[in-house]
């Protein structure tokens, strides 16, 4: 039978779980990539047929790969700082692709209409330019400027405030938001996204946060509630697969990040989950 | 009438359409978005923003346009065309910026689509004239249109004037009350039949009426879904 995992997917760390979630389990049953797989311990993976899979522990997940393990997996130094709260804010099921999680997760112009009053306000939809670019290790975008309500847990007036995000995983992106309080620094939100198979998934994620007074409850039910805002959206897409060509949707300069994301998979060689460059309608 | 994609066929009851509504319909395997002007005109377009792929209906109906949930792209009632990119508000949309979008009518109680080119507008001699008709709920089958189609004219007698159209009739003590059924093939699996009934009746004499037409579309049920369900 023909292998839809790419080389590219298949070389790569996806994450299985978060260790605090897993660690009370003996075993738990999950699926990457269309494999059924059991967690033992919360440390180990293994096949269903019992073959052992490599594993790394970073940012509080578990991550395994299909491939040898040999494949680096990315890093943020900010998760590193010694004052810094960071736990899963979320974990969702998602009957959609890895991709279009992804790039909802980028979207920063979606604000005002899906999560309204509290990340975006429809009086102040309009994107201003922002900054794009890719290299072989990850597309990045800078000065992405966004007028929120109330813009994090705690902040609660409205604030102009300014993004950045890096994709530097075919299914996982990091965003970069300018603390309310102390505005050199920036909160961290990552979203690692597990395909289950090409069109669900199950999306972690990341809070790394300098906010020491809200509670680690009422961040997780803020996040949840945006996150099911966002889940509807993304059921009913159609493609569930992210098409690559970019004449396959209608991408506005406001979407170049999202343009960029695709030509990024489309040079890896990326076909799971997407609907490649010249394939047939699916 | 015309036959398959170009042919009228019944999506909604016209009321379910009201003002304001967007409601979503599954035509022929397609996703329709079924939705009422202010001036009362039903439209019916794709159920798919062309931006993103987003389904229109968890969208917003204001009257003249349809706005999509997703980034708040606006389509124009008259055109399907998008006026407005919210992203870019100083930006004239492009022209590719159009919901595909289908004929639609509305006629004896029930919202009709034409997928294709249509032809002339649903035209039931039982129903024309100045017969006074009401629509009764309409029922959903997992089964094929022409499945449904045979086993209403084994087990009611009923006959096909036009293409996806049946007629039979209710019996009541008092007299035989005329019904039409419209024949909507939303998948080749489901299909839904709209019913109307023409008749007069009020009060007690129209909930005996209902109740018959409950009574035989679950009958119809039991005799469709007998390999699913193991009961003949």
């Amino acid at each position: 039978m023909h292998d839809p995992i790419d080389d590219f997917v298949r070389n790569h760390w996806h994450v299985v779980g978060a260790t605090d979630e897993l660690r009370h389990a003996h075993e738990r049953r999950t699926r990457l990539l269309g494999t059924p797989l059991r967690i033992i311990d919360g440390r180990r993976v293994q096949r269903e047929a019992g073959a052992e899979l490599p594993v790394r522990e970073r940012f509080g997940y578990l991550w395994t790969t299909l491939g040898d393990g040999s494949a680096d997996l990315f890093d943020f130094a900010e998760f590193h700082e010694a004052d810094r709260r960071s736990f899963n804010g979320a974990s969702m099921a998602v009957a959609t692709s890895a991709g279009r999680a992804v790039e909802n997760f980028v979207d920063f112009g979606h604000f005002p209409f899906v999560h309204p009053g509290v990340l975006g306000d429809p009086a102040h939809a309009d994107v201003p330019p922002y900054e794009v670019r890719a290299d072989a290790r990850e597309v990045v975008a800078t000065r992405c400027q966004s007028y929120q309500p109330r813009a994090a847990a705690l902040s609660g007036e409205a604030l102009q405030v300014e993004y950045a995000y890096r994709i530097p995983h075919p299914f996982c992106a990091l965003l970069y938001k300018t603390n309310p309080i102390d505005t050199t620094r920036c909160d961290v939100i990552g979203l690692f996204v597990q395909p289950l198979d090409e069109e669900r998934v199950c999306a972690h994620m990341l809070l790394s946060l300098l906010d020491d007074a809200t509670s680690t409850t009422e961040i997780r039910d803020f996040q949840q509630t945006i996150f099911g805002q966002d889940k509807p959206i993304l059921q009913s897409q159609r493609p569930l697969r992210l098409p690559l060509d970019p004449r396959a949707e209608l991408p506005m300069r406001c979407d170049a990040l999202s343009l960029a994301y695709r030509r990024w998979l489309h040079e890896r060689g990326v076909t799971y989950g997407v609907i490649p460059i010249n394939a047939a309608a699916v | 009438m015309t036959s398959g994609v170009s042919a009228w066929h019944a999506v909604v009851r016209a009321h379910e359409a009201a003002a304001g509504e967007i409601v979503p319909v599954r035509l022929l395997g397609r996703d329709v978005a079924v939705w009422r002007t202010g001036c009362g005109a039903v439209k019916a377009w794709d159920d798919r923003c062309p931006h993103r792929g987003t389904r229109l209906t968890l969208g917003t109906n204001n009257g003249t346009q349809l706005i999509c949930r997703y980034h708040g792209w606006r389509f124009d009632a008259g055109t399907a065309q998008c006026t407005h990119v919210p992203a870019h508000p100083t930006q004239t949309p492009p022209r590719k910026a159009c919901v595909a979008s289908y004929r639609c009518v509305e006629r004896y109680g029930l919202v009709w689509v034409s997928l294709g080119d249509g032809g002339d507008a649903p035209d039931i001699a039982a129903l024309n004239g100045d017969h006074p008709s009401f629509t009764v709920r309409s029922v959903t089958f997992d089964a094929a249109v022409d499945e449904v189609e045979r086993a209403l004219a084994e087990r009611d007698a009923a006959t096909a004037p036009n293409r996806g159209i049946m007629t039979a009739t209710l019996s009541l003590a008092e007299r035989d009350v005329p019904v039409v059924y419209a024949l909507h093939p939303q998948s080749p699996e489901r299909t839904t039949l709209h019913g109307v009934l023409r008749s007069d009746a009020t009060g007690a004499e129209r909930v005996r009426l209902l109740r018959a037409h409950h009574d035989r579309m679950k009958a119809l049920r039991r005799h469709l879904h007998a390999d699913v369900v193991g009961v003949g």
